[in-house]
């Protein structure tokens, strides 16, 4: 086909301009690509880290218990509706929880701490056991503790601390129990703050038999969360008694805080996307410039404007759909890399890190989605660049054009 | 040989310029018609309106008044793309410089315009061949115009307005950027199509030698036809 030989031949004609635009695209696209891939992946990480470790990405309470966090506000604790949730597809576990707080304290020293009774049988999110520092990874009939707690109480694994608290319906509740393991948390509200009991124990111990602060719900990663929700929440149908949220709704300020990072990144690109818009106009204006005699003479033999448009599509769609796809194609192994060898941050930035309550770690997305979109993106603007060099061709004369 | 005397019929032909408030009449009321085979130099003093006229003759640009037929075709009828096709079928160009696609070999040149026209592979390599022997180019069809030298670049512009087989050849000043010899190559080239092949040419020069070879010489002034002489 002519218009292909020509707009062929054309690409080679002035190479280093040719070389230029394409390598334009690709830059901008290989630093889009790179910089939403580790943004996404970073909060992703950040979420599976802070909801995914303990929350779970959706749990199912007593209707108001996320607004007041009271062991009063408990349920009857519901197996058969356990069974029905954790067959949802998407479902990956269901954790039965009963949460209140209480003192901690061993000897001369005392904190207050969550007090999370959990079923080491049906716990779908805590990891205990590869975290585990010493001990067991059950708490049995005592204890299991952070970190950052035992070394706050000076505590080992076989002392007894004591519980001082408030237990259902403002019963007292109060126990000595042994610590059975010391666990190290990424999360420092994990770590420093929460003392983990069997589920019985804990319901013995706060004095309500039977009943659960909440069903935590852990997800499959790849599922549609939104889908996995409304499932579990038709499951679980009595809406007016229980509440179903998703993270997000559980925890806004995280949502918050990602939104805004994302949106800084995301103005990053644009300014990016403007940049390029710019060089990339350069591009086409000197080329129309350039070949204006050139098409005035084409005009004047008797070939179509629509043919010569064509042509010009054709050298734009090539040069865009080159820059972009070395952009997609280069940063994949890219990411791959770094998805499987999260960049490690040391020192002050970990520091930093893990008091947000975040892993040190930064692990790139490896989400298709992403080069795809900016990809696309980028062709669509080298596109719609490119009628600049449409828009001439539609207005030149013959006449004026060979005069010039 | 035989003759339409009407191929191109040029009546009451008007171009008026504004430049600013002055009123410059390129083509000031000109009439003539051209016939089949005929050899027509277009003389006359630079800025007497030999481009104008030339370009209005070619449908590249509309008078102010006046119409131009081809064949019989008002081209005042056309709308802009018919003129396009009118043009690829009907007119062959030979423009001053800037002729050739320079990403295009001579071959190629000559041959896309038949490649517009729709016409077959076998046909346009054959056809190119023989116009670009027919233009002494032989062994010259894989290069590119950077190649060629000004003279053999008009040749090959020549060829190329001949293979679409037009019902003439339109040439503004073909030797305006060549030394004598090619200057005198090119004249015979097109003499002696014009001879052979009854092809019908018509070109506007300042130049003595292509007015010498001329079979018919029409002198403009000011726009107007000062003499039309046929020898
Ligand atoms: N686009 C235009 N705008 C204004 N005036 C024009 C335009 N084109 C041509 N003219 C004027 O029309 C007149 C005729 O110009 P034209 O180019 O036809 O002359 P020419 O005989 O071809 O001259 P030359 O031998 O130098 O090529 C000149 O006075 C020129 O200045
Ligand atoms: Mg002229």
């Amino acid at each position: 086909m002519l218009q292909l030989r020509l707009a062929w031949r054309n690409l080679w004609r002035n190479r280093r301009r040719t070389f230029i635009t394409i390598a334009a695209v690709f830059f901008a696209g290989f630093s889009i690509i790179s910089m939403r891939s580790l943004q996404t992946g970073a909060y992703g990480s950040m979420v599976r880290t802070m909801v995914g470790s303990h929350t779970g990405f959706i749990q199912v309470h007593q209707k108001g218990y996320w607004d007041e966090k009271f062991i009063d506000n408990s349920f009857e604790e519901r197996p058969e509706l356990r069974e029905e949730m954790s067959s949802v597809p998407g479902v990956m576990g269901v954790s039965p929880r009963l949460t209140s707080h209480s003192l901690i304290a061993f000897e001369d020293r005392s904190r207050p701490a969550m007090v999370d009774g959990i079923d080491a049988e049906y716990e779908a999110q805590l990891d205990i056991e590869s975290n585990l520092i010493a001990g067991d990874s059950k708490p049995g009939d005592g204890v299991l503790i952070g970190q950052g707690m035992a070394k706050f109480l000076n505590v080992e694994v076989g002392d007894s601390v004591v519980f001082l608290g408030s237990g259902y319906h403002g019963m007292s509740a109060n126990a000595l129990l042994p610590v059975r393991g010391v666990v190290r948390f990424t999360s420092p509200v994990l770590n420093d703050n929460t003392a983990f009991i069997d589920l019985r124990m804990a319901q013995y111990v706060f004095a309500a038999p039977g009943m659960l602060t909440a069903y935590a719900i852990n997800t499959d990663p790849n599922a549609d969360l939104d889908a996995v929700l409304a499932d579990v929440t038709q499951v679980v149908q009595d809406t007016s008694g229980y509440e179903v949220m998703g993270w997000h709704e559980m925890m806004p300020e995280l949502v918050q805080s990602i939104e805004a990072d994302s949106a800084g990144g995301i103005l990053m690109a644009g300014i990016l996307y403007i940049v390029i818009s710019f060089s990339l106009l350069g591009t086409f204006i000197m080329l129309a410039a350039e070949r204006k005699r050139e098409y005035g003479m084409l005009i004047g033999l008797g070939m179509r404007r629509g043919q010569l448009m064509r042509v010009a599509f054709i050298e734009a769609s090539a040069m865009a759909i080159m820059g972009a796809a070395l952009a997609v194609v280069i940063t994949r192994p890219l990411t791959l890399y770094y998805y499987y060898n999260p960049i490690q941050f040391t020192g002050q930035a970990m520091e930093a890190l893990r008091e947000m309550g975040m892993e040190p770690v930064m692990p790139a997305s490896i989400d298709w989605s992403i080069p795809l979109t900016h990809g696309s993106i980028l062709i669509f603007l080298t596109l719609t660049i490119s009628l600049y060099a449409m828009i001439s061709i539609k207005r030149i004369q013959p006449v004026n054009a060979m005069r010039s | 040989m035989t003759t339409k005397s009407n191929l191109v019929e040029v009546v009451n032909l008007y171009k008026t310029y504004s430049a600013g408030d002055l009123e410059v009449h390129a083509v000031d009321g000109i009439n003539l018609s051209i016939g089949e085979g005929e050899f027509t130099a277009i003389v006359g003093p630079s800025g007497c309106g030999k481009t104008t006229l030339l370009n209005m003759i070619g449908g590249l640009d509309r008078p102010t008044s006046g119409e131009v037929n081809i064949d019989g075709t008002p081209l005042s009828s056309l709308s802009e793309s018919k003129l396009i096709d009118f043009r690829l079928k009907k007119i062959g160009f030979v423009f001053q410089a800037y002729n050739l696609l320079p990403v295009l070999t001579a071959e190629e040149n000559t041959s896309f315009i038949m490649q517009l026209q729709g016409k077959s592979k076998e046909e346009r390599r054959a056809r190119s061949h023989q116009l670009l022997k027919n233009v002494g180019l032989e062994g010259r069809e894989k290069n590119k115009p950077t190649q060629l030298s000004g003279g053999q670049q008009q040749r090959v512009a020549v060829a190329r307005a001949l293979a679409s087989r037009p019902s003439f050849v339109l040439a503004d000043e073909p030797t305006a950027n060549l030394d004598s010899h090619s200057t005198s190559n090119l004249l015979d080239i097109m003499a002696r199509l014009n001879e052979e092949e009854n092809i019908t040419f018509v070109f506007a020069t300042h130049d003595q030698r292509v007015i010498d070879k001329a079979k018919r010489v029409i002198t403009l002034e000011d726009g107007k036809v000062l003499s039309d002489e046929r020898r």
